[in-house]
Order: structure tokens, then C-alpha cells, then sequence
């Protein structure tokens, strides 16, 4: 980061009253704050078809950047672009364990539109990663869509400082550090440990090492993630969720359709309205809380006058 | 005495045994459940065109899979023609030819030991083994087949060896990151790297129990070859046993011009199989694997092979 942007970004923290974000990608924020901070966006008549669920992720997708200004607020000409989705888990996109591959397809499309020199997909998988990410979909579509589709590279890992509460440094992918943009694009989903998993958790999946250690203080250990890595945009799968025996999933029975996309540049606030798709109070989510009381966003999501479309 | 120049039959027959190789390991490693619980195709070719399995598993289970079939095709090329297989296909034999053709002997000695042993024998009394092991239940095809072998060796030892040090050396590259002025030998190592960990590498390389046993028993079959060429194909392998009784009596014959030839025994040096191409009227075809050696190094132009009318048997 250069002394200019940290300045200007300094004063765009301290006037917006937002948290002050600091590691890759926190000068990206600078260009997200012009515009709307978040966009939900609902399908107005979906349909349980496969090609149809497709289609509704695809235009859910398009009109939620659309109404944030446009994927070229975010992506510059010649950018490297990180796209960060839910690749976890061994699932079909049916289960809803993983993000729904239209989604990020569609991510992949407008980033090359808007000028993005190289598109990366990829997520360190709690699952064994290639089965994992053949099985989700996002592999065929991402590539499909002209992305960087493949299983992370175990050496890459370097142990980063993060200046965290409960994290000093960790080990974060190499390559994830080295782009120009990333954008995280979670699922909704229920979490037997913190009640729900969505964007700022959705980060773990840039970490390696023995992450299980993370889930002995969710709540500081998230926000940190989410401090040092802080998205260029944040896009939340919720055309389907699961609200039940979460993050792993398998069961049909605990996937329900929400035929939602939101997007944002505020991750506490996305976060905040993802947990209500699951029937939760925001203020129920530990880490939610923390991001707010750290200002790293704001859990009062409708302050932000979200734009609502019904697409 | 001047060595000749290798002959192109030689040469194809080498070629040929390069293709099949790059074959045997492309299709093994096609074996894996890539990306959820699809292996490649084809990857059971190799044991389909083989008789032993054919001969061992109709014995032991009594019923024949379909694509063993194949392996009757080895079988009448092996009767009308002779153990070409052994010679030109066998993945194993030419990991033997390779070692063979690196020992230091002298000509001298490959001539000594180069012709046709009564030892060789023995790989017909492995053959009866494993056959009525298979009468009885006991699956000795699966340790002695040379497919078998060589596959569990790769599976094993070789390839989870071989995995781990190419992931070690890129790994101590990519963190010792070893530049020469401003160039990064990772500028051309990462690269490489990627297109291995895409393609060839195994992404979650599992180890296994008794990798020693198996290494060990690998390392002796191929290190034996210094000591006689291709000791397993001469010795052991109950294929090429099965094979030299099939190939008796075949159409391709080699013929001696005996007026030429001054008795140099540069034919013998070479011979992979032991089939004393050197012996007037004593040319075991049922141990000769075509591989050419000896019409490319005779000197005067002795030998030939080729097609001929069939033999009357001579005890």
C-alpha cells in the first residue's frame, strides 16, 4: 500500500465512520466507497427446474452487482482478481453445502467484462479438495467461464502477520496475497458451532495450517481474518440455503430456497442480513457483534438503505 | 572386432518398447478415482492382454472376463509368430532390457554368459506353481504375473517415491526461492511444477504398509540383471513361460548362413533371451524374444530372422 492511499483512506475510515482496515486489499475500499454499500436482490418467480435455478443465480447475480454501480467499481482494467466461494465440502450444489457454481460462473463473466487480466477460483477445501471441487460444479463452471479453476498448492502457505486479537499471524495462501482483488462469494448456511456461516467465516477458506484451532474463539478469530483480508466486494449465495446441520450438510430435508444474491462491500452488514435468511437476530452471531463493536462494518444492515430489487 | 551400427529394426523394436512403456505408466496413471469415482479408461489393458491372467483366473474362479479375450490375441501371434510380446510390448522386460543394457560386463563375459542355461527351466516349474496354486486358491499370478509385479511396485514404492521427492525438491525451490543475480530459478521451476501438480502428480499421495518388502523384492528382481541379461524374463516370469511353450514351433525363424560366419559370438553378447542364436541347428524359439540383437551385431551378416516354413520338432 502506498502512504497516498493510506491517507485517503484514513480519512474515508475516519469520515465514514468505519473500521480502519488494513492488509492486501484494504485500499480497494477506497474505490467501494463510492456507491451503494449493499444490494439484495430477490427472484421473483423461482422455479424448482435445474435450468431455471441456473438462470435465476445468473440474473440474481447480474442485477446485485448491477445496482452497486457495476462490476467496474470494484475490478480495474488488467486486474487480478481472487473470487473466493465455498468450495468446502464434497456436495452437490443441491446440498447446499457449497456456493451455487452459477453464481460465481457469473462473477467470472463480469470480472473479464470489466477488464480483469486474470480470474482465480479457488478455496482451501475442508474436504478432500478435488472431489470437493468437481462435485460442487464451481470447477466445470468456473473454468468454463474462462476462470483459474483448480485445488490450492500446499506449499504456498506463509505464515502472514495479521496483527490480530487472537491471531498474531497465521499461515494465509500466498497467491490469494499477491492479487489485486478479492472477492468473497459464501453461502449461506447454518454452523453447529456459531449458529451460521457466511462471509467473514467463509475467509477461513484463504487459511491453512491447523484451522480447527479458529473454532476455540470464532468470534475473535473471524473478525481478525476478516480485518487483515477485507474483501473487495462481498456476493452471498442465498438462492438456496441450508438451515440445518450446518457446514457440512447432505440431507435434501434441511435445504430450503431463499432465491436471494446480496451484494456488498460492508461484510458485517451482509453478514448481518444473511443470518436473518436463516431466522436468526444478528446480534445472536458472536462475530457479528464483534465486527461491529470492532467497526470493521455495521450490524445494523438497514442504516446502510440496502437497495432492494425483485428481479 | 567393430561393433555395427544398430540396425532400424532395432531401433523400431526399441521404439516399440518406449511407446508401450509410456503406455503402461499414461494408463496407470489414469488408476485414479479422478475427479469423483471415475477412473480412466482402459487402464486394465494391459492385464486383459494377458494369458496368464486368462489361464490363472479360469483355473482358480472358473469363469472368464469378458475382456480377457484380448488376451487370445497375445496367445495366436505368440503361436504362429513367436514371443514378440516379450520382446516388443512387455512393459516389465524392457524395464530389464534397460537395466541389462547398463551393465558394465565386458563383451567377453556377456558372450560366457549370454547363451542358453538350463537354469531357464525354472521359469516352467514357476509356471506349474502358480497354476496349481490357482487350482487350489492361492493367488501366486497376483505376486509373479510381470504386470502384476510391476504395477504394485509402481503403485507402491516407485510412483509414492517419486511424488514426494519431485513435491520435496519443488517445495525446497519455491521456499529457498535460489536466484542468480536478478533471475529466479523459480521463474522457470514454478512453471514446470504446475503443469506436474495439475497432470502427473497425486494430490493426496498415500503411503503404505509393507512399501520395504515390496522396494526390496523390486530392487533384487532388477538389480539381478546385472548378473544375467533379463534374469526375470529368463528365469522367473511365468508369462514368458506360458509364452515360450506357445511359441515352440513358430513361422518366424532365425537362420544361420554358417559359411560366414568366424565364430565371434558377438550374437551372444547381446541376446536378451538365451536362445543361443550362436548354435547351429540349436536356436530355442521358445526362449527367443525377437528383439533383434543379434541379426543387428553379427558382423557378417550370419543371421537372420524371418518368416520360414515350421520346423520339424528335433529332441
Amino acid at each position: 500500500m502506498t502512504d497516498c492511499s493510506r491517507r485517503q483512506l484514513l480519512r474515508a475510515g475516519a469520515a465514514a465512520g468505519l473500521g480502519l482496515p488494513f492488509g492486501p486489499f484494504a485500499g480497494n475500499s477506497l474505490a467501494a466507497a463510492a456507491g451503494p454499500a449493499m444490494a439484495i436482490a430477490h427472484y421473483r418467480s423461482p422455479s424448482q427446474a435445474p435450468d431455471g435455478i441456473a438462470e435465476e443465480a445468473k440474473r440474481l447475480t447480474q442485477q446485485s452487482i448491477a445496482a452497486l454501480g457495476g462490476m467496474n467499481r470494484f475490478v480495474s482494467r488488467g486486474d487480478v482478481v481472487w473470487i473466493k466461494p465455498n468450495i468446502g465440502w464434497n456436495r452437490r450444489p443441491e446440498q447446499a453445502a457449497t456456493t451455487n457454481p452459477d453464481v460465481v460462473a457469473t462473477l467470472v463473466s463480469l470480472c473479464y467484462q470489466a477488464g480483469a487480466k486474470k480470474v482465480i477460483v479457488s478455496d482451501n477445501s475442508c474436504n478432500a479438495a478435488t472431489p470437493s471441487f468437481a462435485r460442487s460444479g464451481i470447477q466445470q463452471a468456473a473454468q468454463k467461464s474462462g476462470a483459474d479453476c483448480f485445488t490450492l498448492d500446499e506449499r504456498k502457505f506463509r505464515k502472514t502477520q495479521m496483527n490480530g486479537k487472537a491471531l498474531p499471524a497465521w499461515d494465509l495462501y500466498a497467491d490469494v496475497l499477491g492479487v489485486n482483488k478479492l472477492i468473497n462469494v459464501p453461502i449461506v448456511k447454518h454452523h453447529g458451532l456459531c449458529k451460521a456461516t457466511l462471509g467473514m467465516k467463509n475467509l477461513m477458506g484463504v487459511a491453512g495450517g491447523e484451522r480447527n484451532r479458529f473454532h476455540q474463539d470464532l468470534t475473535n478469530t473471524l473478525v481478525d481474518l476478516a480485518t487483515f483480508l477485507h474483501p473487495t466486494l462481498v456476493v452471498m449465495d442465498a438462492v438456496r440455503v441450508l438451515t440445518a446441520n450446518g457446514p457440512v450438510g447432505g440431507n435434501l430435508a434441511d435445504v430450503q430456497r431463499r432465491d436471494t444474491v446480496v451484494a456488498g462491500v460492508d461484510q458485517v452488514a451482509v453478514d448481518a442480513f444473511g443470518a436473518t435468511l436463516l431466522g436468526l437476530k444478528p446480534q445472536d452471531v458472536g462475530y457479528i457483534v464483534e465486527g461491529n463493536a470492532r467497526r470493521l462494518g455495521t450490524i445494523n444492515f438497514e442504516s446502510l438503505k440496502p437497495k432492494r430489487l425483485e428481479v | 572386432m567393430a561393433r555395427r551400427k544398430t540396425s532400424i529394426p532395432v531401433w523400431l523394436r526399441r521404439l516399440s518398447q518406449t511407446a508401450f512403456m509410456l503406455l503402461f505408466l499414461y494408463l496407470f496413471l489414469q488408476a485414479i478415482y479422478m475427479p469423483v469415482n471415475r477412473t480412466g479408461k482402459g487402464i486394465k489393458l494391459f492385464f486383459e492382454l494377458d494369458p496368464l491372467v486368462l489361464v490363472s483366473t479360469w483355473i482358480g474362479t472358473h469363469q472368464i472376463a469378458s475382456g480377457l479375450a484380448l488376451s487370445l490375441v497375445t496367445l495366436g501371434v505368440t503361436l504362429l509368430a513367436g514371443r514378440w510380446f516379450c520382446g516388443w510390448v512387455c512393459p516389465f522386460g524392457a524395464l530389464h532390457n534397460l537395466f541389462t543394457s547398463w551393465s558394465k560386463a565386458t563383451a567377453k563375459h556377456r558372450i560366457t554368459v549370454g547363451g542358453y542355461s538350463v537354469w531357464q527351466k525354472s521359469k516352467y516349474y514357476i509356471l506349474v506353481a502358480v497354476l496349481v496354486g490357482a487350482a487350489f486358491g492361492l493367488n501366486l499370478a497376483g505376486w509373479l504375473d510381470p504386470f502384476s509385479a510391476f504395477y504394485r511396485s509402481l503403485a507402491v514404492v516407485l510412483f509414492p517415491a517419486a511424488n514426494d521427492t519431485t513435491k520435496g525438491a519443488f517445495t525446497w525451490l519455491y521456499q529457498a526461492d535460489p536466484a542468480v543475480g536478478k533471475f529466479h530459478v523459480t521463474a522457470v521451476s514454478e512453471p514446470i511444477y504446475e503443469v506436474l501438480r495439475r497432470h502427473v502428480l497425486a494430490a493426496a499421495q498415500p503411503h503404505y504398509y509393507g512399501t520395504v518388502l515390496i522396494a526390496l523384492l523390486f530392487a533384487g528382481v532388477v538389480l539381478l540383471n546385472l548378473h544375467r541379461n533379463r534374469f526375470w524374463c529368463r528365469y522367473v516370469c511365468p508369462l514368458g513361460a506360458l509364452l515360450g511353450i506357445a511359441g515352440k514351433n513358430p513361422l518366424v525363424r532365425l537362420t544361420r548362413n554358417e559359411d560366414a560366419c568366424n565364430n565371434c559370438g558377438l550374437c551372444t553378447a547381446d541376446c536378451q533371451g538365451g536362445a543361443n542364436p550362436a548354435a547351429a541347428n540349436a536356436w530355442k524359439p521358445s526362449e527367443c524374444f525377437y528383439c533383434l540383437n543379434c541379426e543387428s551385431a553379427c558382423p557378417h551378416d550370419v543371421i537372420t530372422l524371418s518368416v520360414g516354413p515350421a520346423r520339424e520338432d528335433k529332441k
